[in-house]
């Protein structure tokens, strides 16, 4: 058992790290000493005009979004990635469950899929869907702390699922690129180890380009909240490799096969 | 440590040069990828002009380093990762394998990186006992065969399918078959296993961001969130220049990374990892460590000549497109990084005079600096080294690679400045090569103190009669 490191005992800056710091101010010709406070406008300092920008970010028009999803279907055509445009959660609930009948698990017989424990995945039904289908279907949910038994519970699950299910935070349109943050209810894994990967996600969760993704995760309040999390994740495609010979093949170490759903009607939230 | 090589250059050139299948393979690469690049390039919305931009954001990061590595490292460790700070290859080594005992590693599945193998980290493991698998395609297939990579990006790019068939009917135990899929899927197969049961992942770094304090890691086949994901314990290593400022830098960065690399227009994954899992998260590794690299770098960085090179992030679009990588591959320059940046960085990792003939092999055409997708001057430091060769540097500790060289060219300089002097310098030349032998009009060999001249091309024999000579004769006429 590895003892997890916890975050009551930072390291504190050693000697070796003074040195080391030491070593790149005498290199850069400045005093040598304790590390320097940064100069203003070193790191990203927020825009006058931030507030403007970030509700035209937010408040698109409708034209706007249905550009970028345009723009997303066409740059996913170009790196093997699978968009449909869906109306509601129950039609995609309904896509996943015939993609499900369609296709067949890469390690073994039994056809396992795993989801996230997520607000807009839980509306899929799924459960219900696939409840007369030989079909197992973990959803991953968490507690705090999460002991050992359920990390592994879900790693097992994760092994025997041919499918995972997951949303995502953001779509970059420009390069067809999902954005996603772990969370407790979110593990990363499972748009990972699975042969193919689900992805749904809202029409107003499509942006423009990386430059609207790092505002918004720089100034949007709800974005600052969560900060990048630990782990931020983004996937541009299937798993892919050129290694032999540039010959492009697809499912190299992670899924085959990416698959978006995207809902275009607004979401009723239950309450 | 790493087998360094560079005193081989010439006779590992001429090698490759001779192999014709490695000559097919190199010109498959260059082809593909070099105008692929460039054309992406072009088609960006800011167009070329976008890598001055990226130029200015590295050089910001790397007169900041002082302040921008303490930040990340401050920022990680509030997280509850580990951060390391090693001055040179051993310090690295030794600090992995202190982690690796203390958690009874018996087997690490690693990501694709440059600095581990300028630090030989798969070697001290290796010899610790502990199991070493590379997970990259490319990376797996030259660990399976016992070579090196011979391009940063694509390394096994000089091997063919046909060799790569052969490799894994042997060592996989797999129907011999040449499908590139099949292959793949045979490797996915095998790797997984290993992801599976590590105990721990290994992986480079991209490009960390100081503001946020997170290392990136990119990859396309996910190899790298696998290992990153996977085992309990994640080690990152860095070298100390590969941290940017800003959050918002990485738009432009990564936009010219992926263009760069492999002309996409984003890589398939890049993960922002900023810490070991939380207590309520229900995977990611329970440890996070973070080994930033001095190893020779801060002596490049106090070298404002040299400065420059340290903005590189490693896409290998200078390898693509140089005219000298495209004959003789990576493995020619005897050292991880091959290419006009690894003929810029590798003298100055292993000593000048040692890998002398890697700056000197390069054409100073222009290519890299045109392709670099950070606008880096690689032939002005590739004849600053060249300088350095021919008048010796105490600061660098260059003795004269050629002291005969400096005299020649004062005599040659005195010659010059005289024009009787050159004109019987002239006349004897022309008397003197009647003496040797001609082929299709050209003089193949000089010998003597000048044969060095003639050792890779031939020489046109001096004109019977000289150009001011005609241009006189021609006006008498007139």
């Amino acid at each position: 058992m590895i003892p997890p490191l916890t975050t009551e005992t930072p390291d504190p800056p050693d000697a070796n790290e003074q040195e080391f710091i030491m070593t790149l101010q005498r290199a850069l010709g400045k005093p040598v000493g304790p590390v320097r406070e940064a100069p203003t406008g070193l790191f990203d300092t927020r825009p006058a005009d931030h507030e403007n920008l970030l509700a035209a970010y937010l408040n698109k028009t409708q034209t706007h979004r249905n550009r970028l999803l345009d723009t997303f279907i066409a740059q996913a055509g170009l790196i093997n990635m699978q968009v449909f445009p869906v109306k509601n959660t129950a039609e995609a609930g309904l896509g996943i469950q015939e993609l499900i009948a369609q296709t067949q698990p890469e390690w073994g017989t039994q056809k396992s899929v795993t989801a996230w424990h997520h607000p807009l995945i839980d509306q899929l039904n799924l459960g219900e869907r696939l409840a007369d289908e030989d079909v197992t279907l973990y959803t991953t949910r968490s507690s705090t702390p999460v002991d050992a038994i359920l990390r592994q519970e879900l790693r097992q699950h994760l092994i025997q699922s041919y499918m995972g299910i997951t949303s995502a935070d953001f779509c970059v349109a420009q390069s067809a690129t999902l954005v996603m943050r772990t969370r407790p209810d979110q593990p990363r894994a499972v748009s990972l180890v699975p042969s193919i990967h689900v992805a749904v996600i809202t029409l107003d969760q499509i942006m423009e380009s990386l430059e609207e993704l790092y505002f918004r995760l720089n100034w949007d309040p709800k974005e600052q909240a969560d900060g990048l999390t630990n782990c931020m994740t983004f996937i541009s495609g299937p798993s892919k490799t050129g290694d032999i010979e540039l010959v492009m093949v697809h499912g190299a170490h992670g899924p085959r096969q990416l698959i978006t759903y995207v809902i275009t009607d607004p979401i009723i939230t239950p309450v | 440590m790493v087998e360094i090589e560079t005193e081989y250059y010439r006779q590992n050139a001429a090698k490759a040069i001779d192999n014709s299948v490695l000559q097919n393979a190199l010109s498959n690469v260059q082809d593909r990828l070099g105008p692929a690049t460039a054309r992406m390039y072009e088609e960006l919305p800011e167009g070329p002009g976008l890598r001055q931009k990226a130029h200015k954001i590295r050089e910001v990061a790397i007169n900041h380093l002082d302040i921008l590595l303490p930040r990340l490292a401050s920022k990680i460790r509030d997280r509850g990762g580990r951060v390391y700070f090693a001055k040179d290859a051993a310090a690295a080594s030794a600090y992995c394998l202190k982690v690796a005992r203390a958690n009874q590693v018996k087997m690490v599945v690693k990501g694709k990186s440059m600095v581990t193998e300028e630090i030989s980290l798969n070697q001290a493991l290796e010899t610790q006992g502990i199991e070493v698998n590379e997970t990259d395609l490319g990376e797996y297939i030259i660990q399976l065969a016992g070579e090196t990579p011979s391009h940063i990006i694509a390394p096994a790019i000089h091997k063919t399918r046909k060799e790569i068939a052969e490799l894994f009917s042997l060592k996989l135990g797999i129907d011999y078959n040449e499908d590139p899929p099949i292959l793949t899927q045979a490797a996915r197969k095998a790797l997984r296993k290993k992801f599976l049961e590590a105990d721990m992942g290994l992986s480079g770094c991209n490009l960390a961001c100081a503001q946020t304090g997170h290392i990136t890691t990119v990859s396309n086949e996910g190899n790298i969130r696998m290992s990153t994901t996977m085992p309990k314990i994640h080690m990152a290593f860095m070298g100390m220049e590969r941290v940017v400022a800003k959050l918002s830098d990485h738009d432009i960065l990564f936009r010219l990374l992926s263009r760069a690399a492999a002309a996409q227009n984003m890589a398939g994954y890049v993960s922002y990892i900023g810490g070991p899992r939380t207590k309520d998260q229900l995977d990611g590794p329970d440890q996070f460590h973070l080994v930033i690299i001095d190893n020779g770098r801060s002596r490049i960085l106090a070298d404002p000549e040299f400065r420059e090179a340290l903005y590189c992030i490693r896409c290998a679009a200078c390898l693509n497109v140089c005219p000298a990588y495209g004959k003789i591959g990576g493995h020619a320059y005897g050292y991880p990084y091959s290419g006009p940046i690894g003929a810029v960085i590798t003298p100055l990792f292993v000593g000048i005079n040692r890998a002398k003939d890697l700056c000197c092999g390069e054409p100073l055409c222009g290519a890299c600096k045109k392709a670099c997708s950070m606008d880096i001057d690689l032939p002005r430091m590739l004849l600053a080294l060249r300088a350095k060769l021919a008048d010796g540097d105490p600061g660098w500790g260059v003795t004269r690679a050629n002291p005969m060289e400096k005299f020649a060219f004062r005599i040659w300089s005195l010659v010059i400045k005289n024009r009787n002097v050159y004109d019987l310098a002239l006349r004897a030349g022309s008397l003197f090569q009647r003496l040797l032998p001609q082929k299709n009009g050209y003089i193949p060999a000089i010998p003597f103190v000048l044969k060095g001249w003639t050792q890779s091309r031939d020489i046109k024999p001096l004109a019977p009669k000289n150009f001011l000579t005609t241009w006189k004769n021609r006006k008498n006429k007139s």
